[in-house]
């Protein structure tokens, strides 16, 4: 049955194509002497702990900001550092996958508290035109400036560039709009060269003697994908104990495969180093993602020690 | 008995960025109306383009939409042109080319808020790619993590 979701029909149609084609920005990746994109910066990734602090000190400039056009606003949860792990091709901490297996229940419990938001809760019981203006103080109004950042892979994506989110963002980032552009070409340029990637032949070579070796392993697996399709069957009627048992024994033969007995991760990690050197004209954005990163650690860092301990 | 995990169909499989674009630096007047009126929590699907001929809504997953399981179901399947996000903080949704979240997938994202046409389009998320519009299936809740990133996290 389907629930009430709009308070008012919506039938209008405005003659406004807002999303048009798509079509790949295609892989640039030819040129022996291109820039490293990024080896060409100074500075590293960050780790999952400082992301965590950007993350936890978002939501308390959030809180601010709602109580501020007064709301109440309760920090919503970050992921944890464990949360954070297992979205790569192919596992590669044994320790993690002996006690996550794939992650599946870390990522289920995840997704269940953030459903479970008591932000949605409070804001759906908000009169109408309350509950309105908390959305559109928490989100910003689509109808007003709206920033947009053209896509690696074609296209673009915009928010609105007025919002509590926008404004925490601004607060630890330093520039709100910089950071929009910047983030989503960073964190979105793996399309432009996966394909290329798994089709070298260096990573063929290390991909079958990964395969050879979970085979010897009694786990007879072309490549890792291929194991995460096969998990539903594996565990599909079993307890969540079973079925995480089921999970760990594979997890950990894939990531003993991947580090130990091959080179598959560290073969990957040299390929993928290579191929997004070539991507040299996304170069300056991720120099600023990262450089804009590093300063949000750091603002994170003097926002959450001044923020009062808690009482209990 | 344990309830089949949406994400075990689709960990590892996540190795593109597949934010679904925009080409055009202009809102849609109907979907900013349509988003203002959604209930917070919720995820929104349209026959039209702009937002318009409501499919559904849903605050949960939904493994297949040509079923009569779930908020989307029989003639849901492969029809929407337009999508709106007002889920919660940290959520994307993942909509799917195939039910029971295979096939090819692109994400929307809370700060989006919406994706007003969904036509020359392409699901790049998976292996390959697939046309947006008038294909997807399924659709589940993910933490945005699995929306960005690299090849190897």
């Amino acid at each position: 049955m389907k629930r009430a979701f709009f308070d008012t029909c919506v039938a209008a149609v405005v003659a406004v194509a807002v999303v048009g084609c798509t079509t790949a920005a295609g892989s640039e990746m030819s040129g022996a002497d291109a820039a490293d994109v990024d080896a060409a910066t100074t500075e590293r990734a960050l780790t999952d702990a400082e992301q965590m602090l950007v993350d936890e000190a978002r939501e308390l400039l959030i809180e601010d900001c709602m109580a501020a056009e007064g709301f109440r606003y309760l920090p919503v949860p970050v992921a944890s550092v464990e949360e954070r792990q297992g979205f790569g091709y192919v596992l590669d901490d044994v320790g993690w996958a002996r006690e996550h297996g794939y992650g599946t229940e870390l990522q289920e419990r995840l997704v269940a508290i953030l459903q479970d938001d008591p932000n949605t809760a409070y804001a759906n019981a908000l009169p109408k035109a309350e509950r309105l203006r908390y959305s559109k103080a928490l989100d910003g109004d689509a109808s007003a400036e709206m920033l947009t950042a053209e896509l690696p892979m074609g296209g673009a994506i915009q928010t609105p560039s007025d919002s509590c989110v926008a404004h925490a963002k601004g607060e630890l980032y330093g520039d709100f709009a910089a950071w929009f552009q910047a983030e989503k070409v960073a964190t979105n340029l793996v399309g432009l060269y996966a394909d290329d990637l798994v089709a070298d032949e260096r990573f063929e070579t290390a991909l079958a003697a990964w395969s050879e070796c979970m085979r010897e392993r009694g786990h007879d697996y072309p490549d890792p994908p291929a194991i995460r399709e096969d998990l539903p069957r594996l565990t599909d009627g079993l307890s969540d104990e079973k079925a995480l048992d089921v999970e760990q024994e594979l997890a950990v033969a894939e990531a003993i495969c991947a580090t130990r007995e091959t080179s598959i991760v560290s073969t990957t990690r040299d390929l993928e180093s290579e191929y997004r050197g070539r991507l040299r004209q996304y170069r300056d954005d991720v120099i600023t993602y990262q450089r804009l990163q590093h300063a949000a650690v750091e603002h994170a860092r003097e926002i959450l020690a001044a923020e009062p301990a808690p009482s209990n | 008995m344990r309830k089949t995990s949406v994400l075990l169909a689709t960990l590892g499989l996540a190795v593109a960025g597949a934010l679904l674009p925009i080409t055009s630096a202009q809102a849609s007047a109907a979907c900013d109306t349509a988003w203002n009126a959604a209930t917070p929590g919720r995820f929104g699907a349209f026959e039209d383009i702009n937002c318009a001929g409501v499919l559904g809504s849903d605050a949960d997953n939904d493994p297949n939409w040509a079923d009569s399981v779930g908020s989307f179901q029989g003639s849901d399947n492969d029809k929407a042109s337009s999508l709106l996000h007002k889920g919660n903080s940290g959520l994307a949704v993942r909509v799917w080319s195939d039910a029971n979240y295979r096939g090819n997938f692109g994400c929307v994202t809370k700060g989006e808020k919406y994706v007003s046409d969904l036509h020359d389009n392409y699901l790049t998320g998976g292996t390959g790619s697939y046309r947006a519009w008038d294909s997807i299936s399924s659709h589940e809740w993910v933490s945005e993590a699995y929306c960005y990133g690299a090849f190897l996290s």
